[in-house]
């Protein structure tokens, strides 16, 4: 399966009202050329902080339904945040993971994912094998204060 | 009146401050109050060693400063040894360049 493929799997469970906080790279990229929405909050830096961007929403509005994006690079990278993932349970967080046992924005070099079952770790954590694609989608063309500005506006309204 | 504060953060000694969440590291600490403040939550701060600084210096300056995210740290100094010597002596000029 295709990035963009799994990521419009993803998205067609999600409505105006999911917040969605995607990982860096190609993760936040695809998921701007296929489904932008000022409710999504693409993460360009910070390897690894999506899950806790995401947790932080989820704790503070139960109300409303979180979905964080990660690649498996990224998802290694906060093997720490599932283990607090799985300590507090939250119920509106879902993680997804695309995973291509590859750090895919940087040339498709290995990763350990494929010695970690990543769907243990935490409750709603789903895998999505993905292909390890060798073309890159082009860069996210908002500035990151505007990303900012836009997500709080549409979050603060819900 | 002054708000309530809620403080999130990793445990320093001499600090006793204590976390509303469980954090594993710094970063995600901060994170996590990023996330709060994305929803307009501003009684946050965060709390950590300057050790937890030196951990953090990717979130700072990849997604509290470019995304404009105002989320106060506080930083509470490490212990006059060895291991702490480096980051105590550089302390001041780190935070000087990143809020610059």
């Amino acid at each position: 399966m295709k990035r963009i493929t799994a990521i419009r799997k993803i998205m067609r469970r999600t409505n105006g009202k999911t917040i969605v906080v995607s990982s860096n790279g190609m993760v936040s990229r695809d998921l701007f050329w296929s489904c932008d929405r000022p409710s999504n909050f693409y993460m360009l830096g910070s390897m690894g902080c999506a899950l806790a961007i995401g947790i932080g929403i989820a704790y503070t509005r139960p109300d409303l339904k979180v979905v964080v994006i990660s690649g498996d690079g990224s998802a290694l990278m906060s093997l720490n945040t599932m283990a607090l993932h799985n300590k507090l349970k939250l119920k509106n967080l879902t993680h997804y993971i695309l995973d291509n046992n590859a750090h895919a924005t940087t040339g498709g070099q290995p990763t350990c994912s494929d010695a970690v079952d990543f769907a243990s770790l935490a409750p709603n954590t789903k895998v999505m094998k993905i292909a390890n694609e060798k073309g890159k989608s082009e860069r996210i063309p908002l500035k990151p204060v505007d990303i900012q500005r836009r997500f709080k506006n549409a979050i603060c309204n819900m | 009146m002054s708000e309530h504060i809620n403080y999130i953060g990793v445990p320093a000694s001499g600090c006793d401050l204590e976390s509303i969440i469980p954090c594993t590291r710094e970063d995600e600490a901060i994170a996590i109050a990023c996330g709060m403040w994305l929803c307009g939550v501003e009684n946050v701060k965060v709390f950590m060693q300057n050790s937890g600084f030196g951990v953090s210096l990717d979130v700072i300056t990849s997604l509290i400063r470019p995304y404009g995210i105002d989320v106060d740290l506080v930083v509470v100094r490490g212990s006059e040894t060895p291991q702490h010597m480096f980051m105590n002596t550089m302390y001041d000029s780190l935070m000087e360049i990143v809020t610059k």
